[in-house]
């Protein structure tokens, strides 16, 4: 008898421990990188220089380390930069506002974009030339962050495929299905 | 509590160290989480229960291969959350092989096996499941079956390391195992020695001790053979005297017998010469007879005298005064007879008389000279023969003396022998003596060989139970 608790306890273990390994393992290896982005609706009509917007979510791990850089790079002169920051809490406003970052606070981005940290580069004209990651992969404490190669890039109208977005699901569908277990979403 | 091979106690050991090495992992986890930004509670949680699987396993049945197999599965399961906390990093994935390298120290191939297909599933699950998610670009099942080929020649690689590592591992079980009988035989056989040596140099001293007393005793019984020797040559020395002694006497004796035979030889002389002096007696006895008979004759002549003498007192009677001178001459003349018959007739009764004591003597004399005679012939008779019977037993003395001097001698060449083998044996119980001291200074040696053998065992006992007790994480008490 205490065989078979035992075995079943075994089976059950290892089928749990691997679906739910699986399943936070899906948190960070999706793309939330959209085609249909209503870019429209966060970038402005008219500007006078090239500008990056940075979509940053204040629970993101990644967004977080995007913001951290962001602080320690400064702000770009002759570019408007925007920093979205998604969340309750504020603890880079302050200090990227410091920066020259202009900073907008939004309690959601349902319906704008699947997840962040999403990058877009605009032109003068306001016309979206890049839209997606900051890096090739996720974004770790040790990711090579790219934004300025990337503006670099298309404001010298170098063709490259757009990086992938990879870190936190910002759209509450999205969220739900990654992580019906209320694992990482709360 | 229950006695488990040496592998057995190996696979229990190294099952705890990966139960430490899963919990050593939390604390990790925990800085992973606070530098990339990733969840704590999956950092702590994530772990215990993954730790829930093993250390079932563990509970149940700590020396199991099955144990050995859930901490494999356990492994790369952390190594998913660390790429997890990772953020998926593709370094992270390092942690993968360094574990299933680490997998080798099972020495047994079914862990290795168990985690290579626990990647494998895993990451072939989210092929079918995540495609677009399990690489960071658009990878083919052919990329999968790369990493998958890969994974299998690291495990192919770790599995005949682990082949290897696991015949090290038996190779060591025989050692250890049979080192540990080594040093128990050894240790026994220490004490033993060390028993051994004890007894010895117990009946070693004892043996000593005996043999000091038996060189007292020899001194001892040579000092007495020595005597004994001295006696003997003195005894010879008497044995000698005695027999130049008796052999005088033998001379001594033979001369009395000499004598004797002298003896009985001048008795025999004495005897002729008495029988001739009888002879000579019976011949003056007829002397005797003879003037007896003369004596007759002159007493005859005296009658006729003293007739004549009275004729001629008558007829000078008858001659009146013419014949008165011769009548006094008659008268004289036969008062001359008268008296020469006397004479005649004492003499005659003497003769008679001597005749009679003469023949009395020479017959008494004859009766006696035969009876001394036969007496001293008996007396010399029985002489000579006590003569020779001591001459005999001279003889015998003198043999035996002799038979007794040469026994000396023989007893005086076994005691000169007998003191020299003493001698030689006093000389080898001083040499056994000498020898035993040295015994007793090896035993003693021997004694401390073996108690710092004994020491040695236990040390080595001592570093036999510390490789046991460190190859398998088994108390050393």
């Amino acid at each position: 008898m205490k065989k078979y608790l035992f075995w079943t306890f075994i089976i059950c273990w290892a089928s749990g421990v691997s679906l739910t390994i699986a399943h936070i393992h899906g948190f960070h290896l999706v793309n939330f990188q959209n085609e249909k982005v209503n870019e429209s609706l966060i970038i402005p009509k008219i500007e006078e220089s090239w500008g990056m917007i940075h979509l940053l979510a204040e629970e993101c791990g990644c967004s977080q380390t995007v913001a951290e850089y962001l602080i320690e790079r400064g702000k770009l002169k002759g570019t408007s930069e925007k920093v979205i920051l998604v969340g309750s809490s504020t603890q880079y406003s302050s200090r990227l506002t410091d920066l020259g970052f202009e900073i907008v606070e939004a309690n959601y981005l349902d319906g704008y974009i699947d997840g962040v940290p999403m990058l877009i580069i605009h032109n003068k004209k306001g016309e979206v030339k890049y839209s997606g990651g900051y890096a090739n992969g996720m974004i770790t404490p040790v990711t090579k962050i790219v934004d300025l190669k990337l503006l670099a890039q298309v404001k010298n109208n170098i063709k490259s495929k757009d990086l992938i977005v990879m870190g936190c699901a910002v759209s509450k569908e999205i969220q739900k299905e990654l992580d019906p277990m209320g694992l990482k979403y709360n | 509590m229950q006695n488990l091979t040496f592998r057995e106690n190996y696979n229990k050991k190294i099952n705890k160290l990966f139960l430490i090495v899963g919990l050593l992992h939390i604390p990790i986890f925990i800085g992973m989480a606070w530098f990339f930004k990733t969840e704590y509670s999956i950092a702590v949680l994530a772990p215990l229960i993954i730790l829930l699987g093993p250390l079932m396993g563990y509970l149940r049945k700590p020396e199991s291969i099955i144990t050995s197999c859930l901490n494999a599965f356990a492994m790369m399961c952390f190594s998913g959350i660390m790429i997890h906390l990772g953020k998926g990093m593709i370094e992270m994935h390092f942690h993968i092989f360094m574990l299933m390298s680490f997998l080798v120290i099972f020495g047994h191939i079914a862990p290795a096996i168990t985690a290579l297909l626990t990647v494998a599933v895993h990451h072939i699950g989210f092929f079918f499941f995540l495609p677009s998610s399990l690489f960071n670009y658009d990878a083919t099942f052919g990329v999968v079956l790369i990493h998958a080929t890969f994974a299998a020649v690291t495990t192919l690689g770790c599995s005949i390391i682990t082949r290897k590592f696991g015949l090290f591992i038996d190779v060591q079980e025989t050692v250890v195992t049979n080192l540990g009988l080594v040093v128990k035989g050894n240790k026994k056989l220490s004490l033993s020695l060390q028993e051994i040596s004890s007894q010895i140099s117990h009946s070693t001293n004892s043996q000593a001790s005996s043999v000091q007393e038996t060189v007292a005793t020899l001194e001892e019984i040579t000092k007495m053979v020595e005597m004994t020797n001295k006696n003997i040559k003195e005894t010879e020395t008497n044995a000698k005297e005695s027999f130049d002694v008796a052999e005088t006497g033998k001379v001594s004796v033979s001369g009395v017998t000499g004598s004797m035979q002298n003896i009985d030889e001048s008795n025999k002389k004495m005897v002729t010469e008495l029988e001739k002096n009888m002879d000579q007696i019976q011949e003056v006895t007829k002397l005797f007879n003879q003037i007896a008979e003369k004596t007759s004759i002159i007493n005859d002549i005296v009658f006729q005298t003293k007739l004549l003498s009275f004729n001629a007192s008558v007829e000078a009677a008858r001659a009146g005064e013419h014949g008165k001178g011769f009548a006094v001459v008659a008268e004289e003349i036969g008062n001359l007879a008268s008296v020469s018959g006397l004479a005649s007739t004492e003499i005659n009764a003497l003769l008679e008389s001597s005749i009679t004591r003469v023949n009395k003597i020479v017959n008494d004399s004859s009766k006696n000279m035969e009876s001394i005679s036969t007496q001293g012939k008996s007396v010399i008779s029985d002489g000579i023969k006590k003569s020779d019977e001591s001459i005999e037993i001279i003889n015998n003395v003198v043999t035996n003396i002799k038979r007794n001097s040469e026994l000396m001698k023989s007893i005086a060449t076994a005691s000169d022998e007998q003191s020299k083998g003493v001698t030689e044996i006093a000389d080898a119980i001083k040499t056994i003596d000498s020898n035993n001291h040295v015994n007793i200074n090896k035993v003693n040696e021997l004694i401390k060989l073996s108690t710092e053998m004994n020491e040695e065992s236990e040390k080595l006992e001592e570093v036999v139970k510390n490789i046991n007790s460190k190859l398998t994480g088994e108390n050393a008490a």
